[in-house]
């Protein structure tokens, strides 16, 4: 109840936040609308060169596009884990140690960007219900595609929670995980085109593949079972977090105040 | 000039207090490039659509990816004058005997050029040299022309800045001016497979001078050198324009500038 309220706080700051900056809200929503217009751009240009994509039309590439923006907001929601490799490097880690919540919490809180949330999952699903109306779309399969999206949004945002972690021992580790993670791009892609090592190595090491193209799959009718998907994408997820949780109980054993 | 050079090596220093971060972030390229080669090997085949192969666009790819990391330090300007002008930091710099946009540029020259030339080693030269996808006289073509790519993206995003004394917070403009690049630049595929009326719209901007150029020169084996060299020319034409715009708006907006103190 207090981390709802806390949430819930925290929600209403950043609305507040965005308020002030009138220049900034109308930037971000130019932002949005390069993210659609990028989607339009790459495949009208792909498709005017007459390239087709094996076993994806036009309307399924919109429903990959969409629940890209959908797990794109999504992991929105983990962010701040890009900002902790910077509070341990500059010291300001201690001020979140110093208050009676966890500082993983207040520093995901604290970064939350409300507008990215809401205009990517509003574009995103607009994307998606547009390609409905063209009837591509097997409804019966939303449950299981949004579980998969969901688990494989934690484990993708969790993942790189540790990667970011690792800066207590490595000091600046920016560089190296903001390059490994534009493997990310590899989202605007259907990862089932690629070879089977390369898009299982997508799909189950960096879970890029759980975030966009199974659950578009899925929502597609491709995947002929999807439980068993979701079932390991969840075991994806708690192991992730898991692995997280771990690595910050070893690093704050091993840490050392600098009294900032 | 000394105190540039300095500036120049000072930064050196600072990257090597980090050397893990520094040289494994090179480590993702293949990966990357992986991808974008075997999606389109996928679609396209063996086949050449439009003189476009699966080759040809990975190795562009590659070299647009060495471009992307390499100029970071010219997108992270926007966000320290941003940061720099906010917290009155910027008056400490502007009471020394240097010129700031100067001091910044060495700053950041010298962090792209050390991840460009450890790149190109690297990377770019063997897997260029080996797939025959270019040459020794076209990889320092190439690196003339990024060079100059990195003065037009750092001038660029100095005057976004800059604009901070009149607007405040700049980073939301500064992602659309990068979303512009991408766009424009080639980011998301090369200037010449984009629809019609976006290849002229980037015909009248400085965006294709910054990632397309260098890449289209380091990864196209048919262009010619008279073809690169009036590239090279429509790049300085955009470094001297530019030029003027920081001159500009770097000495308006100091007039409108209030130092906190710092």
């Amino acid at each position: 109840m207090r981390l709802l309220r806390l949430v819930l706080r925290y929600t209403r700051l950043s609305t507040e936040d965005l308020i002030q900056f009138p220049f900034g809200v109308a930037m971000k929503v130019v932002d949005t609308g390069f993210r659609v217009l990028f989607l339009y751009a790459f495949w009208y240009s792909v498709t005017s060169f007459g390239i087709a994509i094996p076993g994806w039309s036009q309307p399924e590439v919109l429903v990959l596009g969409g629940m890209g923006l959908v797990g794109g907001s999504i992991c929105q929601l983990g962010f701040g884990f890009r900002d902790i490799a910077y509070a341990v490097v500059d010291g300001t880690l201690d001020v979140y140690l110093t208050r009676p919540v966890h500082p993983l919490f207040t520093v995901l809180a604290e970064k939350l960007g409300i507008f990215w949330v809401t205009s990517q999952f509003v574009s995103g699903l607009a994307l998606v219900l547009i390609a409905a109306r063209m009837g591509n779309l097997q409804l019966v399969n939303c449950v299981p595609s949004l579980l998969v999206l969901v688990t494989g949004c934690v484990a993708y945002q969790t993942m790189y929670g540790c990667l970011s972690l690792t800066s207590f021992w490595q000091g600046r580790v920016s560089s190296i995980r903001d390059t490994f993670f534009s493997v990310a791009s590899a989202r605007t892609y259907p990862i089932d085109v690629l070879p089977k090592s390369l898009g299982f190595a997508l799909t189950w090491v960096i879970p890029i593949g759980l975030v966009a193209t199974m659950p578009a799959r899925i929502l597609l009718g491709k995947v002929l079972n999807p439980w068993p998907v979701v079932s390991l994408s969840g075991l994806l997820a708690v192991g992730w977090v898991a692995v997280l949780s771990w690595l910050w109980e070893k690093a704050l054993s091993g840490y050392e105040s600098t009294g900032t | 000039m000394d105190k540039y050079l300095t500036a120049f090596r000072l930064k050196l220093s600072d990257l090597r207090a980090f050397p893990a971060d520094f040289y494994s972030g090179f480590l993702a390229m293949p990966l990357q490039i992986g991808v974008v080669y075997f999606f389109w090997r996928s679609s396209l085949g063996a086949s050449e659509v439009e003189g476009v192969t699966a080759g040809r666009l990975a190795a562009y790819f590659l070299s647009l990816q060495i471009l992307r990391v390499s100029m970071l330090p010219g997108l992270v300007v926007t966000w320290d004058l941003w940061q720099d002008i906010s917290r009155g930091n910027v008056t400490v710099w502007l009471v020394r005997p240097i010129h700031y946009p100067m001091y910044v540029f060495s700053q950041k020259l010298s962090e792209f050029q050390v991840k460009v030339v450890a790149s190109v080693v690297a990377i770019l030269l063997p897997a260029l040299v080996l797939t025959r996808y270019t040459s020794l006289p076209r990889i320092l073509l190439g690196y003339v022309s990024s060079l100059l790519g990195f003065a037009v993206l750092f001038q660029m995003h100095f005057i976004i800045g800059a604009l901070t004394v009149f607007v405040g917070n700049v980073l939301p403009l500064r992602e659309n001016v990068i979303n512009f690049t991408t766009l424009l630049g080639g980011g998301l595929l090369p200037v010449s497979m984009l629809p019609g009326f976006l290849q002229m719209i980037a015909a009248y901007t400085p965006m294709p001078s910054i990632y397309y150029i260098p890449s289209y020169i380091l990864s196209d084996p048919k262009l010619d050198y008279s073809a690169v060299l009036v590239l090279l020319k429509e790049q300085c034409l955009w470094v001297g324009l530019l030029f003027l715009g920081v001159t500009l708006t770097w000495k308006i907006a100091l007039k409108h500038y209030n130092p906190q103190g710092g």
